[in-house]
């Protein structure tokens, strides 16, 4: 019972933490310009989170080696050098996003206030909590308050869509013509922000700081990554729906959180708005401190240095250090005036670019039976774990191009 | 796995930088061709629908007052940046419509104006949600026109 009761609450906080900026952004500006037709994206970035995540998990519960101790034993340091820079400059573009959309969701209720003031308080209320509250509190809170971004599904019943239109959204679509580039640009746009690395660097240094045992939490790792983040792309079919039915008609180009809000707000009224403010806010806030520590957990991961929440900030001050500096900085680029939603959509698209150099060492330490015995990848996981990193080479390769050949989804 | 060869300052500002350029990268611009145009009469455009839907809710008294007052603040910003961006076109095949269409955001920018300023008046959100679908269609109909 007690197992099952862990496997539930982690299945619960996997779930409600899914979402974030991206998927707020990203999701709801691909339903209000290609209606139903980027849905089945929603599913290859889903796949792709649950088998990443897996594999990530279980290979830090078996050799107790989160993702840059595994980059650093197989690239070495040169190259392994190269994708450290590369996820700490997206890490920190996520922080970035994340700490600016926080602001931007408090003003949906606290519009007297300054903004910079939010700003301030928002990243000093998240440094706050993270350095208080230990790792499962963390993972946690945001996790379980993140839920109440189910509203989102609420109202995508609630819109009455055409069941067969959004059936036949999972279909893949292949376009041509007309707002080709703009429509690749999206659908990389909606895989990223599904596949955004920093989940994953959370996920397998979490496996860690709680002491997963492959005997025992085997059923809880996969619990957490099919059931936890294949729910949560349930939400990210929802943004995509309610907005197709919202905002497509009306030629709606969504560019603010507070038109993902309006998603809630029109069909569910004020109740709706008020769920959507407070999912949003947890989920986003929950991704900032997320994010902050995963940066954090790279560096000092790959450097050696000590690392974790479970130890006293004293006990590793240069994770402690890291994580804070990662904070600081992302409030003066948000103070500096950059736009949130902006860095948001590059922080998305690049963190695709950087992701085959993270997930291939993982893939072959998962397959590994030197490393990982009984536990490394059957013949399906295999197989799914190569046929993934061809996708992700793909998307890798487009996403750049598709971000400026289509002015970063304008046109 | 020997790591004393890196240095982690490198290696950190080597990041910073890149986040940088990144950063600076986040700005956009462009010239005010017949796509131009269109961009600019769909943002005044999408402002405009999107408002009405705002201004619907506040006049049935289904949102919340801070709502209103923060989210018509920010189309009305778009509205207004449109605008600006269609009035400075000049010596271009495409400038009676930009002209016109110029015209047309200021009104949406105008009756954002108006929401933000008096969120919690229903009487002023129903006359605003009336006037912006009327102005959403007019800029809808010079954008097919282009």
């Amino acid at each position: 019972v007690k197992k099952v009761a862990e496997i539930a609450l982690g299945v619960i906080a996997a779930f409600g933490g899914f979402a974030d900026i991206g998927e707020l952004v990203f999701n709801v500006q691909a339903g209000a310009q290609f209606r139903y037709q980027l849905l089945w994206t929603v599913v290859i970035g889903v796949v792709g989170i649950v088998l990443f995540a897996e594999m990530c998990g279980r290979v830090a519960m078996v050799t107790k080696r989160p993702v840059f101790d595994a980059i650093r034993d197989r690239f070495g340091v040169g190259v392994g050098g190269i994708a450290l820079i590369g996820s700490l400059a997206i890490n920190l573009l996520t922080v970035c996003a994340e700490v600016g959309g926080v602001a931007l969701i408090l003003q949906i209720y606290f519009q007297a206030v300054p903004f910079r003031i939010l700003l301030l308080g928002a990243a000093a209320g998240l440094v706050i909590l993270t350095w208080v509250l230990p790792f499962p509190f963390i993972e946690r809170l945001f996790g379980y308050l993140g839920m109440f971004l189910i509203v989102f599904i609420v109202a995508a019943v609630h819109v009455h869509p055409n069941w067969g239109d959004v059936a036949s959204g999972f279909v893949p679509h292949w376009q041509t013509g007309q707002n080709t580039v703009i429509y690749w640009y999206f659908a990389v746009g909606v895989i990223a922000a599904a596949l955004i690395p920093y989940e994953v660097y959370f996920y397998s240094s979490g496996a860690v700081e709680e002491g997963w045992k492959p005997e025992e939490d085997l059923i809880v790792n996969k619990g957490n990554a099919f059931l936890g983040f294949g729910l949560g792309g349930v939400i990210s079919v929802a943004l995509i729906v309610v907005s197709a039915v919202l905002f497509f008609p009306r030629q709606i180009e969504p560019d603010f959180i507070g038109t993902t809000a309006l998603a809630a707000n029109v069909p569910l009224g004020a109740d709706g708005l008020l769920f959507a403010f407070l999912g949003m806010l947890f989920a986003v806030g929950g991704a900032a401190v997320e994010s902050a520590l995963s940066g954090a957990y790279c560096l000092c991961q790959f450097f050696g240095w000590e690392w974790g929440k479970y130890r006293r900030p004293a006990g590793a001050p240069r994770f402690t250090l890291a994580w804070v500096i990662f904070f600081l900085l992302a409030l003066i680029v948000i103070l500096s005036g950059a736009n949130p939603i902006l860095i948001t959509e590059y922080a998305v698209i690049l963190s695709v670019v950087a992701l085959p150099m993270t997930y291939l060492p993982i893939l072959l330490m998962a397959r590994d039976r030197n490393y990982m015995g009984e536990y490394a990848n059957g013949k399906l996981a295999d197989f799914m774990g190569w046929l993934y990193l061809v996708i992700i080479s793909i998307v890798a390769l487009a996403a750049v191009p598709l971000l400026f050949a289509s002015t970063h989804g304008a046109g | 796995m020997d790591c004393s060869s890196v240095n982690p300052r490198r290696l950190i500002g080597g990041s910073l930088l890149l986040t940088t350029a990144l950063a600076f990268a986040a700005t956009g611009c462009g010239s005010l061709d017949k796509d131009a145009v269109s961009t600019k009469l769909g943002e005044a455009s999408s402002a405009a629908e999107e408002g009405a839907l705002l201004a619907h809710e506040d006049a049935t008294g289904a949102t919340a007052v801070p709502f209103v007052a923060i989210h018509s603040a920010e189309l009305h910003k778009v509205a207004g940046n449109a605008a600006e961006a269609l009035s400075g076109l000049v010596g271009d095949p495409y400038r009676p419509a930009a002209h016109e269409g110029s015209g047309l955001a200021r009104r949406v920018e105008a009756q954002l104006e108006d929401l933000h300023l008096s969120p919690d008046d229903p009487t002023t959100a129903a006359r605003v949600e009336t006037k912006l679908l009327a102005l959403a269609s007019q800029l809808s109909d010079l954008e097919s026109k282009l």
